[in-house]
């Protein structure tokens, strides 16, 4: 609907240190090219799509223009008394209840508050990209701590890599985002298949990965006789394996028509609008995490290669003023787990932590 | 393979172009050069926007028989000054691109 979409775009201009005339013209003008495009004859959707969503064009709209700073109401001093009143509830949770362990998670609210203020001053995209490793780290001790379950616990962190491109998804057509998200979904599946017992006929999962890509392909005639060949390839694969004993080793022939016909091809579909640096750097942390966990058995530790996409993709989208505040956190994410899981000091690694509210509070003086 | 910043510069070259020949409307603009040119028709606007900043658009209002007045855009005089700059690196590029391929007489 017009007004909704001008609204929405309008909300997303209020967010830049622009002057009212120039908002307004723009407002205006997106105005003129809507009614322009439904009197063609173009319903609302199909209107919205040839505009671009407000938040897929805001970027291009505001080049030059600084994001505006809303402080949160009682933000600074929020950051300044969280340290105080963190500790005061550790020691009530120490002294009270003997929960000095794992009491100590009380302490993760320090940069989580650094983080909500600063990166909630111009609502950045990116806030719950910085604050999942905290989830993350939370769910993920707990589970380790209470119930010994490090392994598969550590599978909560692939949320934060999701979420990083995730929110990311207004840069992205819709199709390069399932794109982007397909390994994770196919690793986890793998791996829940795997611990079923289905690791030989499981694999078949990452298949998920090019029917997406080769989704995009623009011809498409050879995009569905390509989807076709995978389809064959999976259903000859897994019938032949499960009919036949001991012939998995042959199985995958039915691959060959497939793999011969991406050879051909030599190309994954319309590149020229997929974010292939996105692509690379997904297959590249994956085939990271998947090889360091294989072998060399980290797997509780591997995963930490994912952390690549998400900062990644704070590099190249967040603005450089707030840059700082949403990687703080993988650094000391990365730091923590290596110091907590190889030297067992878990109860200490916890400070590094710390740094995220001195960085928050760096950059804001 | 075109990656996006080429393509977004060759979309500014035939922006100023179009106006050089008329004055456009919004609208207008994105419409004909869509019809042209495979191209996204959203990334249109935001360079027609980022030129007119740049001073190689004027902007001016006019009336209609029917409906609101239509913002039309012309080209400066610094707008023919930058055409005719990427129209010289354009042709240089193409005649380069032409004489690896093999050349290609009819084009030039």
């Amino acid at each position: 609907m017009k007004s909704k979409y001008l609204e929405d775009l309008l909300s997303l201009l209020n967010d830049y240190n622009m002057d009212d005339s120039e908002r307004n013209d723009i407002i205006n003008d997106y105005s003129d090219m809507y009614d322009g495009w439904t009197n063609k004859g173009f319903v609302d959707e199909e209107v919205e799509k040839k505009l671009g969503h407000p938040r897929s064009i805001i970027k291009d709209l505001t080049e030059g223009f600084r994001k505006v700073e809303r402080p949160l109401p009682g933000s600074e001093k929020m950051i300044a008394l969280s340290p105080f009143i963190t500790t005061i509830i550790f020691l009530i949770l120490g002294f009270g209840f003997n929960l000095w362990h794992p009491g100590w998670l009380v302490f993760l609210l320090i940069p989580v508050t650094a983080i909500i203020m600063s990166m909630g001053k111009t609502k950045e995209d990116h806030m719950s990209t910085a604050l999942s490793p905290f989830v993350a780290v939370t769910i993920f001790l707990i589970l380790g701590f209470q119930y010994d379950l490090w392994h598969p616990a550590w599978i909560i962190f692939v949320i934060i890599p999701v979420l990083g491109i995730w929110n990311s998804r207004y840069t992205m057509r819709k199709i390069d985002l399932f794109t982007a998200l397909s390994p994770f979904v196919a690793t986890i599946s793998y791996i829940i298949l795997g611990l079923n017992g289905y690791w030989i006929e499981g694999w078949v999962v990452f298949m998920l990965i090019p029917m997406l890509g080769i989704l995009n392909y623009p011809n498409k005639k050879v995009m569905l006789l390509w989807e076709l060949l995978a389809i064959v390839g999976i259903v000859g694969y897994l019938y032949v394996g499960l009919t036949y004993e001991n012939t998995w080793q042959y199985a995958w022939l039915s691959f060959v028509p497939f793999i011969a016909f991406s050879a051909i091809k030599n190309d994954w579909g319309d590149s020229e609008r997929m974010p292939n640096d996105y692509r690379l750097v997904v297959l590249l942390s994956i085939a990271a995490f998947l090889l360091v966990g294989y072998f060399l058995s980290a797997w509780v530790v591997s995963w930490l290669f994912l952390l690549a996409i998400p900062v990644y993709a704070i590099v190249t989208e967040v603005g450089n003023k707030e840059k700082a505040v949403a990687l703080s956190p993988f650094v000391a994410l990365i730091i923590f787990m290596l110091v907590g899981y190889y030297g067992d000091l878990w109860h200490l690694s916890w400070i590094i932590f710390i740094i995220i509210p001195m960085t928050a509070i760096i950059k804001n003086a | 393979m075109m990656n996006s910043q080429f393509k977004r510069g060759i979309i500014e070259m035939c922006v100023l172009k179009m106006i050089s020949r008329e004055d456009m409307y919004g609208f207008q603009l994105i419409e004909t050069i869509s019809q042209e040119i495979e191209v996204n028709e959203n990334t249109v606007y935001p360079i027609l926007r980022r030129l007119t900043k740049q001073g190689l658009f004027d902007t001016y209002s006019k009336s209609m028989s029917i409906g609101a007045p239509r913002k039309y855009y012309s080209l400066t005089s610094e707008g023919a000054l930058k055409l005719s700059e990427y129209e010289g690196e354009w042709r240089k590029f193409l005649d380069g691109v032409y004489r690896i391929l093999g050349g290609n007489e009819n084009e030039k």
